[in-house]
């Protein structure tokens, strides 16, 4: 006789924390709890999760005591929920079919249209998308056009000031501004351009030393004597562009006491192998990185490097990304004019991994969005998985 | 405490619910039996749940993060209001019994046939444009409110007169709405399909339905009256009231969402606005005739679905705007309509869903105050005086604000919905904030966790009924 538990059916679900990757010959699933992934590229395997990710299954399939049995679905199962990422449960404990609430990338194709529709619809507070400006200074900046801009930002944002300060006719009077508001600020400069600022200027200042290599000893001495003398917040910033100046940078973070610092790589033109080395993902740099449903969601949306920022450039112009085209000037261009722009025509904020051959990759979502080094160095795959 | 529960549905499926990540999941019974504790449970169970303890499913939630508003916020607000109401008249030609202005409410401004002052809404109006920055994306609506607004139709004109020279020096868009009676649209038909104004009509159903709209002297039912201008409207004006006019009703004791929509829908192709009699300000020795003509919209919606001709559009039901919103603001997709909550740093709450002033609109009154908002009786809600001069005192309105939410959020913060609870304190009933400073503050619509597990239970069985619109609503339904 046969047993009434060998014909049950299942209905069969994913997980809603399981981060689902179905390619045309393989998928992928990732628990973002630990960061465990299963791989299959069984072709009834596949199927399954094909079937799973429609939207009119909402996160559940049934799946036939047949289906059940057959091994390459079995063992998967099996795997699936040894790693809790997904289980099957008994018909006949319910009176009908229920629901998963997945992530809505699992289902749908472009997340990034969805969110610019819903957050970018008219009467939303197109202000609230701002949270960092860049002004670039030189000889060239005019305060008189440059304060009552930033006069029209909102408050709390993050401003740093890149460039010599001292170039700048009336350099005091933007500082006395900047002074005023709350909002944290950063200089950005080389260690040949660092000033005092103590202790006219108090209020949340900061500064980002850049170091060029080769480093003129002297004037790093100097610029971190003149620090030292004061209180502000100090991070270096050591842009490498060679292994040699890896380790030049660490000596110096010994010699010098440097408590915060980072490694900036430097495209020359020249140096690619550096980058192929250090810079250049593996699959396994790709796979260890931890992540959560958020980081999955945030790089089919948006730029997380570009977006909520702007820059300004000494002329006025305003940039989403400097290496994209201008979006206005602050002369001639309200912040709300340019934030529609970018978010309406800009290549930067919405820049995600969309193109060839990243748009066919299984680690498509899992890679960062691209930085700066893909626009410089002209390809979007900066990694060492083989298509 | 808020913490995670264990919910089912009308199919008998099990579900866990996790505030924190704002993660429904569909469980094994055997897990919930775990969850439960009881015995003879499948190991397989007892370590998922032990897996799913670990990582934080069971832990005490973090509370949220109610924060207060600051002056930057008030003002940011001012220069990006979307809309201007002016109460243009408390003037009305009827007497419906659970009007506003009626003896049903108090806190309103007594009627006393006044007319807005122009030269105070030519203050605001020059006010508000002159905060707008130029820009052919922005938009403004401007709304005229009553009384029966076109009882000063002369102010309408010499509005829509001012807002066109306004407008164009700051290339925006004007949208001109305004709720009416309809009794006297064959009197400036001609002037509203020229300006395009989108009309809310107020219409209860059929004859019958609609007998609390009587004309206010001879009593009669005001029905024919409106019926004959609006298809007048539709006759003379088809594009028009295609695109521009829509419907709103009330529900009491004489109508039900059967009734309304039996007849709009039929006569017109329109889907009505159906709303509940007002529940805040009634005056306290009205609350039995109150009860009597009150009418619960779950209740005749859920009577109406049961008819299997039932005409009522799926995206119309009550059940599906809570879907919506559960989607929206309760799931783990909740990002795709805020995506500056993937902001870094902490996210940052005020409690409930009252409108920030102007964050929605202002209504400039007849008694040459601005308010939050039409709904929300003036003397509560008072942000401003106009005369020659706009009067608006910002470091008090962000104190009111403050005091408000630093005497609601203790309650709010064990409140299973306090990230989204559509709640306007100055509508909840008993006139609430008046007492926060000596009594406890009470919310009528607080889910404990028993309130929020029926939610869920309600929710979920809806969309296990229509799956589909699991992806309809995230794609479609836009939350402003
Ligand atoms: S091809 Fe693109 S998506 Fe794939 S691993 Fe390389 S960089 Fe990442
Ligand atoms: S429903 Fe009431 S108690 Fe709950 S969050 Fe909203 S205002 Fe607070």
């Amino acid at each position: 006789m046969i047993s009434k538990k060998n014909l049950t059916n299942y209905w069969f679900t994913i997980e809603p924390y399981v981060y689902i990757c179905i390619t045309d010959n393989c998928i992928l699933l990732y628990n973002t709890l630990d960061g465990v992934f299963i791989e299959s590229d069984k072709i009834k395997v596949i199927e399954l999760l094909r079937e799973i990710v429609q939207e009119e299954n909402c996160g559940v399939v049934l799946l036939t005591n047949e289906q059940f049995k057959q091994k390459e679905i079995n063992d998967f199962i099996r795997e699936l929920r040894g790693k809790y990422m997904g289980d099957v449960i008994d018909v006949d404990l319910s009176k009908g079919k229920p629901v998963q609430l997945l992530p809505f990338f699992n289902l749908s194709g472009d997340i990034r249209a969805l969110c610019k529709k819903h957050n970018f619809a008219s009467g939303k507070k197109i202000l609230e998308f701002l949270s960092e400006i860049s002004i670039y200074v030189d000889h060239s900046t005019n305060i008189t056009n440059l304060i009552p801009f930033l006069q029209s930002l909102p408050g709390n944002l993050t401003i740093n000031v890149v460039g010599n300060l001292e170039n700048v006719v009336d350099y005091v009077e933007l500082l006395s501004f900047l002074d005023q508001l709350p909002s944290s600020k950063n200089l950005i400069c080389p260690c040949t351009n660092v000033i005092s600022l103590q202790p006219t200027f108090e209020n949340n200042f900061s500064y980002s030393v850049l170091v060029h290599f080769p480093v003129d000893m002297l004037q790093l001495g100097h610029s971190r004597q003149l620090l030292l003398n004061q209180t502000l917040p100090i991070e270096y910033v050591f842009e490498v562009s060679s292994l040699d100046d890896c380790q030049q940078a660490k000596q110096l973070v010994e010699q010098f006491g440097i408590e915060k610092y980072q490694l900036k790589p430097i495209y020359t033109g020249d140096n690619i192998d550096f980058f192929e080395e250090n810079v250049f993902l593996t699959k396994e740099d790709i796979l260890s990185t931890s992540m959560s449903i958020e980081d999955f969601f945030a790089n089919q949306a948006m730029n997380i490097y570009d977006f909520w920022k702007v820059n300004v450039m000494p002329n006025g112009d305003i940039y989403a990304n400097v290496n994209h085209l201008a979006l206005g000037n602050i002369c001639t261009h309200s912040i709300h004019e340019i934030i529609y722009k970018e978010v309406e025509e800009g290549k930067s904020w919405l820049r995600i991994r969309n193109q060839a051959p990243c748009s066919t990759c299984i680690y498509q979502w899992f890679c960062p969005p691209p930085s700066d080094y893909e626009i410089i160095i002209g390809r979007l795959d900066l990694c060492h998985v083989k298509q | 405490m808020i913490q995670t529960l264990i919910h089912t549905s009308e199919h008998d499926n099990s579900y866990m619910y996790n505030p924190q990540f704002r993660l429904s999941m569909l469980i094994h019974p055997e897990f919930k039996k775990a969850y439960e504790k009881s015995t003879n449970v499948n190991p397989y169970y007892l370590k998922k749940y032990t897996y799913l303890k670990n990582h934080g499913f069971f832990s005490k939630q973090k509370p949220i993060n109610f924060g207060t508003i600051d002056e930057s916020i008030v003002k940011n607000n001012i220069t990006q209001t979307p809309q201007i109401v002016f109460e243009t008249t408390d003037f009305c030609n009827l007497d419906c019994s659970y009007c506003s202005f009626g003896d049903f409410y108090e806190g309103f401004d007594v009627r006393n046939q006044k007319n807005i002052n122009i030269d105070h809404a030519i203050t605001l109006l020059k006010y508000i444009f002159e905060c707008k920055h130029k820009s052919k994306k922005n938009k403004l609506y401007i709304s005229f409110h009553g009384g029966e607004p076109l009882f000063n139709g002369n102010f309408i004109k010499q509005i829509v007169d001012i807002v066109n020279q306004l407008k164009s020096e700051k290339e925006m868009e004007i949208v001109y709405n305004m709720t009416t009676n309809a009794t006297l649209l064959h009197k400036y038909i001609h002037f509203l399909v020229e300006n395009k104004f989108q009309l809310l009509i107020s219409l209860d159903g059929n004859e019958s339905n609609h007998s609390y709209r009587f004309f206010r002297g001879n009593k009669e039912n005001s029905f024919r009256k409106v019926i004959e201008n609006i298809d007048m409207v539709q006759r003379d004006y088809p594009e028009y009231f295609a695109e521009y006019v829509n419907f709103n009703a009330v529900l009491h004791n004489r109508n039900s969402v059967k009734d309304i929509y039996e007849f709009i829908y039929s006569r017109y192709h329109k889907i009505p606005r159906i709303a509940e009699l007002a529940p805040n300000d009634v005056v306290p020795d009205k609350e039995v005739l109150y009860q009597r003509m009150y009418h619960n919209k779950r209740r005749s919606e859920a009577e109406y679905l049961i008819e299997e001709s039932n005409q009522l559009p799926h995206e119309e039901l009550l059940l599906y705007t809570e879907l919506a919103n559960l989607l929206k603001y309760y799931s783990i997709n909740y990002y795709i309509s805020s995506i500056t909550d993937l902001f870094p740093g902490e996210k940052k709450y005020v409690p409930s869903n009252t409108c920030l002033p102007f964050g929605k609109k202002v209504m400039l009154t007849r008694n040459n105050k601005l308010t939050l908002c039409e709904k929300v009786s003036c003397y509560k809600s008072s942000i401003g005086d106009v005369d020659e001069n706009i009067k608006i005192d910002i470091p008090e309105i962000t104190r009111q604000y403050n005091f408000y939410y630093e005497h609601v959020k203790e309650k709010c913060q064990h409140c299973y919905v306090n990230r989204f609870c559509g709640i306007c304190l100055f509508l909840l009933k008993n006139n609430i904030l008046d007492k926060l400073d000596m009594e406890e503050f009470f919310c009528e619509e607080f889910h404990d966790s028993d309130a929020f597990q029926n939610k869920l239970y309600r929710i979920i069985s809806f969309l296990e009924k229509y799956p589909k619109d699991y992806s309809s609503v995230i794609e479609n339904v836009i939350i402003i």
